[in-house]
C-alpha cells in the first residue's frame, strides 16, 4: 500500500469529510477517538499482519501526527 | 405526541409489506420523509397510495441481498440523492421453516443474508458520520420473539433474529460515540403476510398458542416510531418484547 492509499483508508476510518494530510496533528481531529484507534489497530492487523496496541496509538509522545501512524507500518506503507 | 418533520429522512427496508409497510405509513403520517426500500415496485406504490403525505415517500426498488457487500455504498448513494439520515427501521426479513432435514449451507445463507448480514451492512452505511445527522440518529431492527422462545423448525430464523439482539448491544456502544442510538424490537406473531399466508406452516403450527390473540403490524410500528423519535433519547442497545404477554405464559 502506498501513502496516498493509506490516507484515503484513514479518511474512511475516521469518516472525515475533509481530506487527510500526512502532517496533520491527530489531536486536531475530533474523530480521533477510541473507536477510530480501535479501527486502526484492527486494520493494521488485517491489512499488514502487524499488531499494534491501543496504548501505543494513544501515546502522544510517539503518535502525534498522521505520519507517525504511517511509520508504525514500517515498509508495509511505501 | 410523537412528531417528525419532513426534513427528517428515515430509511425503511421491507417497506412494501407487513411491519415495514406499517412503519413507513406511520412515520409518514407523523411527518417524516421516508426512503421506502423493497423489491416490488407495485407493492411499494400501493403502500405509497395509502400514505397521508405521499409526496414525502421516496420509493427505492432494491433487493438487499443482491450486491450485498456494497450495501454501505448503497446507503451513501441514497444520502447523496436525498439527505443525511435521521435513522433507519430495518424491517426486511424472511421467516422460512427449516427443520434440520432442509438445513443446508444455502438455506442458512439465504436466511442470514437478509435477516442479519444486510441489516449490519446497512448499519455500516447509516452509522457513518458522513451519512447521518449525528446526535438524534436512531436505528431500529425488527428481531423476533423467536429469539427467546422458538418453535421447532425455526433454528435459522431464531438464530438470525437472536444475532441482531446481541450485535445491537455492541454496535450501540460504537454508534453512541457518534451520537446515535440503536435498539431492537421482538414482536411475537403478527398478522403479516409472512404468517397469514394460508400455506404457511407457522400459521398452522402455532396460532393456537396465542391465547391473547395476534398483534397487528401497527402495534410493532408504534414502538418503532417511538424508538426512532426524540422521546427515547436515552434508550439504546435495548431489545423490547412486544408479544401481548405470551412469553410470560410459557415461562
Amino acid at each position: 500500500m502506498n501513502k496516498a492509499e493509506f490516507l484515503i483508508e484513514l479518511e474512511e476510518i475516521l469518516q472525515r469529510e475533509e481530506p487527510i494530510k500526512e502532517t496533520d496533528k491527530l489531536d486536531t481531529y475530533e474523530e480521533w477517538d477510541s473507536l477510530s484507534k480501535m479501527s486502526v489497530v484492527s486494520f493494521f492487523n488485517k491489512a499488514f499482519g502487524i499488531r499494534i496496541s491501543m496504548e501505543a496509538l494513544s501515546a502522544k509522545s510517539k503518535v502525534e501526527s498522521v505520519s507517525d501512524i504511517i511509520n508504525l507500518a514500517g515498509d508495509k506503507i511505501q | 405526541m410523537i412528531n417528525f418533520s419532513k426534513e427528517q429522512f428515515y430509511i425503511v427496508t421491507g417497506a412494501s409489506s407487513g411491519i415495514g409497510e406499517s412503519v413507513a405509513i406511520l412515520l409518514n403520517e407523523l411527518g417524516a420523509s421516508v426512503i421506502a426500500v423493497a423489491r416490488n415496485i407495485e407493492r411499494l406504490n400501493k403502500m405509497k397510495s395509502k400514505c397521508k403525505y405521499p409526496e414525502n415517500i421516496y420509493i427505492e426498488v432494491k433487493d438487499l441481498t443482491q450486491d450485498i457487500e456494497n450495501l454501505p455504498n448503497y446507503v451513501k448513494s441514497l444520502k447523496d440523492k436525498y439527505s443525511k439520515f435521521s435513522g433507519m427501521a430495518y424491517c426486511a426479513g424472511i421467516g422460512d421453516i427449516n427443520p434440520l432435514y432442509t438445513i443446508t449451507y444455502e438455506t442458512i445463507k439465504k436466511i442470514f443474508d437478509i435477516n442479519y448480514v444486510a441489516p449490519i451492512l446497512m448499519t455500516k452505511g447509516v452509522a457513518d458520520r458522513r451519512n447521518n445527522i449525528g446526535k438524534g440518529c436512531s436505528i431500529v431492527y425488527i428481531s423476533s420473539i423467536d429469539a427467546k422462545l422458538s418453535a421447532k423448525g425455526q433454528p435459522l430464523y431464531a438464530g438470525s433474529k437472536a444475532a441482531l439482539i446481541s450485535s445491537v448491544k455492541s454496535l450501540s456502544k460504537e454508534f453512541s460515540m457518534r451520537g446515535g442510538r440503536m435498539n431492537c424490537i421482538l414482536p411475537s406473531i403478527l398478522e403479516t403476510p409472512m404468517v397469514t399466508n394460508e400455506n404457511s406452516v407457522v400459521h398452522n403450527e402455532i396460532s393456537e398458542e396465542y391465547p391473547t390473540g395476534w398483534g397487528k403490524p401497527i402495534d410493532a410500528a408504534n414502538l418503532v416510531a417511538f424508538l426512532l423519535s426524540d422521546k427515547t433519547q436515552k434508550i439504546s442497545g435495548q431489545s423490547y418484547i412486544l408479544d401481548l404477554g405470551n412469553v410470560l405464559f410459557r415461562e
